[in-house]
């Protein structure tokens, strides 16, 4: 079980590595756009952010949750717009 | 391709029996690490060989296999989504939605979950080669073949626009699609209609299982960064 907080400093974690490989520095905050027009990260980022979360939180629950979930696209709005829209949908899948 | 003095890792679906069990031992001769998969058991004896008995018709137990991949690898070079099934000549009229199914299940998604579970990892170190096997019945689209033609339609339509979706990550995704080779899957095929489709093609006989290493050891040579999205034929098709 992983609160929102949590899930917010594992997706924070997983920028910041992100950061430290491409020698990048995208801003490390809940607002940070992720997927779209005006986001930092190109496809190669969104892929590695995406494996990163995925293994922080395989690392700490020992579930994998694939985040490329049904739900992701039935949406109205794509959960992976921000940080925090990330977090609360990961946190839906995760407390499913 | 690789830090120093490390084999490279190589994911071959279907390595019980036929092509797939060829590629195994080819590749596990060549210097590779080779995880292999099938439902079934696997013969092959090698200490850098690692079998996997899974129905990729079932997304979980592809997960739980890359799961062991992280886990045990923590790296992932070359993905060959070789298997595949091919239903009894059949005409539409005569499938059963079952079968639909269970074909698109094995033939198409299978390949699409592991090339995307595969990504994730070639990503990391930005280096990765993906194999499709495809096939002549792309091209000869010969009656009664509807259902397993229109799946590898699929995976060509899915390898063109993949390979561009990946390029950027060091990632090439290219289909081989071989002549016939003498397999349990062409047995099963009628072999007069076989030996017709055949006649189509520039070399009408069957062809050998060195033709796909070679075109493999081609595609995934490291200095292949420019071939990808390629549909590459054998046979003179």
């Amino acid at each position: 079980m992983l609160t929102k907080d949590a899930i917010i400093e594992i997706i924070l974690k997983s920028l910041d590595e992100i950061n430290k490989m491409n020698n990048s520095k995208i801003q490390l905050s809940v607002d940070t756009k992720l997927f779209g027009s005006n986001s930092s990260l190109d496809s190669l980022g969104f892929v590695n952010l995406i494996t990163s979360i995925e293994e922080n939180i395989e690392e700490l629950t020992g579930n994998y949750i694939p985040i490329a979930d049904e739900k992701a696209f039935s949406l109205e709005s794509s959960p992976f717009k921000s940080v925090e829209t990330l977090a609360t949908f990961i946190e839906t899948l995760i407390n499913e | 391709m690789n830090e120093p003095n490390m084999k490279p890792v190589m994911l071959v679906t279907g390595t019980s029996r036929g092509i797939g069990k060829y590629l195994a031992n080819y590749y596990l001769n060549n210097g590779f690490r080779v995880i292999g998969c099938s439902r079934s058991t696997c013969e092959i004896v090698n200490e850098d060989y690692t079998h996997v008995c899974i129905d990729i018709s079932s997304d979980a137990e592809i997960l739980n296999l890359f799961k062991m991949i992280r886990k045990d690898f923590k790296r992932l070079d070359v993905l060959i989504n070789n298997a595949a099934i091919n239903p009894m000549i059949s005409n539409v009229v005569l499938l059963p939605y079952d079968t639909i199914q269970k074909i698109y299940k094995i033939n198409v998604f299978a390949p699409i979950l592991f090339s995307r579970e595969a990504i994730k990892l070639m990503g990391r170190h930005k280096y990765g080669r993906i194999i499709n096997m495809g096939s002549m019945a792309t091209k000869h689209e010969v009656a009664g073949e509807a259902l397993y033609t229109s799946t590898k339609a699929s995976i060509n339509a899915i390898t063109r626009v993949l390979s561009k979706e990946v390029i950027n990550m060091g990632i090439t995704v290219n289909v081989l699609a071989p002549s016939v080779i003498e397999t349990d899957l062409s047995k099963a095929i009628n072999q007069d209609a076989l030996m017709e489709v055949l006649k189509r093609n520039a070399i009408n006989q069957y062809g050998d299982l060195i033709d796909i290493s070679n075109l493999i050891d081609c595609l995934i040579k490291e200095e292949s960064k420019a071939i990808t999205g390629q549909i590459v034929y054998l046979g003179g098709v």
